[in-house]
């Protein structure tokens, strides 16, 4: 498979592509940063954040390919790799100054919504996902999902979205939000 | 100009996907500074919206991770282990050769010892010629090395209980 058949598969929610590259550049990636005192559970991390960051640019259809697809992700690796390392550097100047700072309540909010987005059906969650993350047009998702068109794909991913702000807005204060 | 809650979702939805104008970007930041709820709403929606993508990502990455690949730092193990056999055969080598140096050195040693026993066994008529033999060039050398020698197996004779005198030795030589 050569890089524009992948980026074309991409392009259609494929994930068998991702695997697919995955595999192919496994080691290369995962040396490098064992290469640059990783061990290979955060390499392997890194490398998965990296391939998925490609795969929400290419999926989205805003990526212009100037290199091999290869080379695009070992660059991400490295950045994501440089900044897990300096992370890591200020973590350990801030456990020796002790200015570890918690975000309690913002966890517990964020415990909240993803137990609502568990609660939702399987299509809800799809398209939910397929509009937030993997940024695809209402054409997409409703050839990816099957919808008649355009047009019940939008209405479809409105009322889920409605669906969802209730579900999370009853384990709020109403108050707080519009309604 | 207010506008309905419905709108505002829409507007925040847009805002949030990065869709917006800068103009309305900014108005909506305004409006928000002067409106507790709808700073409340764009606060949430920005969490929900974050939460659905870090679930996405979290499938997605799970996805990845069932996927079986060799693990590369067993193939690191396995070159480490080759250089840690390498260096320890190096030093079984060098132990082994330099043992064996030192041991030939020993039974040169050994086998001299017979040598001077015979010297010292020698009669002085039997002895002399040898010492005519050597070159004239090397005498002052081979004297020197012949009588550290000499004084060598002296002191082991003497270990061994005296049998020997150095004089008797050195004597063979220096006639």
């Amino acid at each position: 498979m050569n890089d524009q058949e992948i980026l074309d598969r991409i392009k259609k929610g494929d994930e068998s592509a991702l695997d697919f590259l995955y595999k192919k550049n496994y080691k290369m990636m995962v040396n490098m940063i064992i290469k640059n005192n990783g061990t290979e559970e955060e390499a392997k991390d890194v490398y998965q954040e990296a391939l998925l960051a490609f795969w929400q640019k290419a999926a989205s259809g805003r990526l212009e390919m100037t290199s091999k697809i290869s080379t695009y992700i070992y660059s991400i690796c490295q950045n994501l790799w440089r900044k897990e390392l300096d992370r890591k550097s200020r973590l350990r100047h801030e456990e020796k100054d002790g200015s570890v700072t918690d975000g309690h309540d913002e966890q517990e909010r964020v415990k909240i919504i993803n137990q609502c987005i568990n609660e939702l059906g399987e299509t809800c969650k799809k398209i939910l996902f397929y509009f937030y993350y993997d940024d695809y047009s209402m054409e997409e998702i409703a050839e990816k999902l099957g919808f008649a068109n355009a047009d019940t794909a939008k209405t479809k991913k409105y009322k889920c979205k409605k669906e969802l702000d209730k579900l999370i807005k009853t384990k709020f204060s109403s108050q707080d939000f519009l309604d | 100009m207010m506008r309905t809650n419905e709108e505002y979702k829409d507007l925040i939805d847009s805002f949030i996907k990065g869709n917006l104008s800068a103009s309305d970007t900014a108005q909506l930041n305004n409006e928000a500074l002067h409106h507790a709820q709808l700073q409340g709403e764009m606060d949430l929606q920005k969490s929900i919206v974050e939460s659905l993508k870090a679930s996405r990502k979290a499938e997605l990455k799970a996805r990845l991770q069932a996927i079986e690949v060799a693990p590369v730092a067993s193939s690191h193990l396995w070159k480490y282990a080759a250089v840690v056999c390498g260096l320890l055969l190096t030093g079984v080598a060098t132990y082994y050769f330099s043992t064996v140096k030192e041991q030939g050195s020993e039974e040169a040693e050994v086998t001299h010892i017979p040598l001077s026993l015979q010297e010292n066994t020698a009669t002085k008529s039997e002895v002399a010629p040898l010492a005519i033999e050597e070159p004239i060039s090397n005498a002052d050398s081979e004297r020197k090395q012949t009588e550290s020698s000499v004084v060598k197996n002296t002191k082991k004779e003497t270990k061994k209980g005296g049998r020997a005198t150095g004089t008797r030795s050195g004597s063979a030589f220096i006639a």
